[in-house]
């Protein structure tokens, strides 16, 4: 077993663009998680001084039309980039993951089912589903007096938004990883191991956690890495239209957002986010594809 | 021929009942509305002569059946809730053109990026076209379409000035340059990716070997033998593509300052304008369940041995 990992970790490292990628997702979360100390002003001061200050000696990248350094919103950005971006992929696991296995695993109706409705939700585009759902669970949510509801309502309040928003990022990112894994369970289910540990008279569950789930970890791999971006990107996308974390707090959707108002003046306020978001979302793909090709040699993209 | 093409339009008005009356449930679903008491500072007779101009007052299953009769009949998708004086025929038929034009062009830069492009990708394999072509296809895959306007704009308009900033005057005019290749880019991404993998597969083939083989010159080999065997998936993702295009990009619009209908999908969510997110919604099912089927009918043109029955 050491040997294969020790093979794809070698195939991995070998590909210098994954290896760079790999470093860069590194920086980037270790830059986001200690920006305190790093970023030079608070992210929501404004200097009314220098409005749409250039990029200069006080303010290396610049402020934005309320006299706010750009250089410090980035960096209270990536936390917010990167928060929903990794942790929507735990609820892309905990609903895929069990959903994939079953319908993989028992097949027939229960395969049907899911699937059916795996594909009836691909068939909506993501941006709208996650805009829907976002006006959706706010507006059920909020002004709930009902005490769960408003324990939560008041939870993602106290967040940013931020909960609501991995969640909603999440429910869709759980779909294309379903439809891989149970493809690939579906053929495990059916081979001899599979077989074996029945005819030991071992439960269903104890298969699916112990003698599925171990060979479909790259699989699972690849799809969060994947499932990153994707989960970055709709942030952003949801924060440029004013459905993400309320002002002042800085996505880099918003900074976009306000960036791309006057960017014919000033463009400096729009290029900052709009590098960093672009460069993020090529580092996880690329880490993703370097992942994929060195867990499987022989996949095409 | 004929009896496939019955089915299919039987199917495509299936599917369009369908999306009319999730949207219309959701629509029902999502709180708050355009005319909800408290919002407006008007006085409370005055609304709900609004709320009976729009119908709003009656049931919501006459409500559902009268809109749907209207529109069945008369094709009328009803008044706009924000924009007063516009019916949701208007905007769509303002608006949709130019997304549709603008659309059209992108998706063929795509093609004539993205094709070749993944093709010699194939031909050479893991040389250093090979290494570019997929790198270009990762940068398209992985730069969302608000950032790449902002990023063209500021490059080719602000800082070279060599192209306009947005705008709209039609096909014929420079305005069109920066939005199509902004929406082009990931369709030609993914048409690269594709198109590459798709060859490499057709490449291994013996009829490949069996043509160079018999002398045939190695541009008629990859154009006539390879290429044509290959375009079946490349033309799923092109079709896949178009329909998104076409039916415009709220970011790219806004951004670009293009009149098309993209915006509408979204403006009309968050000021829930009902109608025209309804009118939206069966205006993008409508396109991607006929680019679908023209998709299908090419398969045969492409692959002699599919036919429909």
């Amino acid at each position: 077993m050491s040997g294969i990992r020790g093979a794809r970790l070698r195939r991995l490292f070998r590909n210098r663009a994954a290896v760079a990628a790999l470093g860069l997702v590194s920086v980037l979360i270790l830059l986001a998680a200690v920006a305190p100390p790093l970023a030079p002003y608070p992210f929501a001061k404004q200097h009314a001084e220098s409005i749409n200050t250039p990029p200069g000696e006080r303010f290396s990248l610049g402020t934005d039309q309320l006299g706010r350094d750009i250089l410090s919103r980035l960096f209270y950005g990536a936390r917010i980039s990167l928060v929903v971006g990794i942790l929507s992929q735990v609820v892309v696991l905990a609903v895929g993951v069990p959903v994939a296995l079953a319908a993989g695993y028992f097949r027939g109706r229960v395969d049907g089912v899911l699937m059916q409705m795996v594909d009836v939700m691909l068939a909506i585009p993501d941006l709208l589903f996650v805009i829907v759902s976002t006006l959706l669970v706010r507006g059920l949510v909020e002004g709930s007096r009902w005490g769960v509801l408003k324990w939560l309502g008041e939870l993602n309040q106290a967040s940013g938004n931020v909960l609501l928003l991995l969640v909603v990022v999440g429910l869709t990112g759980w779909l294309p990883m379903a439809r891989l894994l149970r493809g690939q369970i579906l053929s495990l289910a059916q081979q001899e191991f599979v077989q074996a540990a029945h005819s030991l008279g071992l439960g269903h569950a104890r298969i699916m956690t112990h003698h599925l789930l171990p060979n479909v970890l790259d699989t699972i791999i690849v799809s969060v890495t994947l499932g990153i971006p994707r989960a970055i990107f709709l942030e952003a996308a949801l924060s440029f239209l004013g459905l993400g974390v309320p002002p002042p707090l800085p996505s880099w959707g918003t900074m976009i957002a306000e960036g791309v108002q006057a960017m014919r003046f000033t463009p400096h306020v729009v290029l900052g986010p709009s590098i960093v978001l672009a460069v993020t979302m090529l580092a996880f793909n690329f880490l993703g594809d370097g992942l994929r090709d060195a867990f499987d040699p022989q996949a095409q993209p | 021929m004929l009896p496939f093409l019955v089915r299919r339009l039987f199917r495509l008005g299936l599917v369009l009942l369908t999306v009319y009356t999730l949207v219309f449930l959701v629509a029902q679903v999502i709180p708050g509305g355009p005319f909800e008491e408290g919002d407006l500072p008007i006085e409370r007779q005055a609304l709900e002569n609004l709320r009976k101009h729009y119908r709003l007052d009656l049931p919501v299953w006459q409500q559902y059946l009268a809109n749907l009769w209207a529109l069945l009949r008369h094709g009328d998708l009803g008044p706009s809730y924000i924009s007063a004086h516009r019916t949701v025929n208007d905007i769509l038929a303002d608006h949709f053109p130019v997304s549709l034009k603008l659309g059209l062009v992108a998706m063929a830069l795509a093609v004539a990026l993205g094709v070749p492009i993944g093709a010699v990708s194939a031909v050479r394999h893991n040389s250093a076209v090979d290494h570019g072509g997929m790198l270009f296809a990762l940068v398209g895959i992985s730069v969302p379409n608000f950032v790449m306007t902002p990023l063209l704009i500021v490059v080719f308009a602000v800082w070279l000035r060599v192209l306009p900033s947005g705008g709209w005057d039609g096909l014929l005019s420079w305005k069109v340059v920066i939005p199509a290749f902004a929406l082009a880019f990931l369709p030609a991404a993914a048409l690269a990716r594709y198109t590459r993998a798709s060859m490499l597969g057709v490449l291994g083939m013996d009829y490949v070997r069996t043509a160079r083989a018999k002398g045939l010159p190695e541009l008629r080999v990859i154009a006539r033998h390879a290429l044509r065997n290959a375009l079946i998936p490349v033309l799923t993702i092109t079709g896949l593509y178009l329909s998104r295009v076409v039916t415009g990009s709220f970011f790219v619009e806004t951004i670009a300052a293009v009149p098309g209908i993209g915006r509408y999908f979204i403006t009309s969510i968050s000021t829930r304008d009902y109608p025209v997110m309804l009118g939206t919604t069966l205006l993008l099912a409508f396109v991607v369940a006929l680019v679908n089927l023209v998709v299908d009918l090419l398969y045969a043109l492409v692959d002699p041995r599919i036919r429909y029955e």
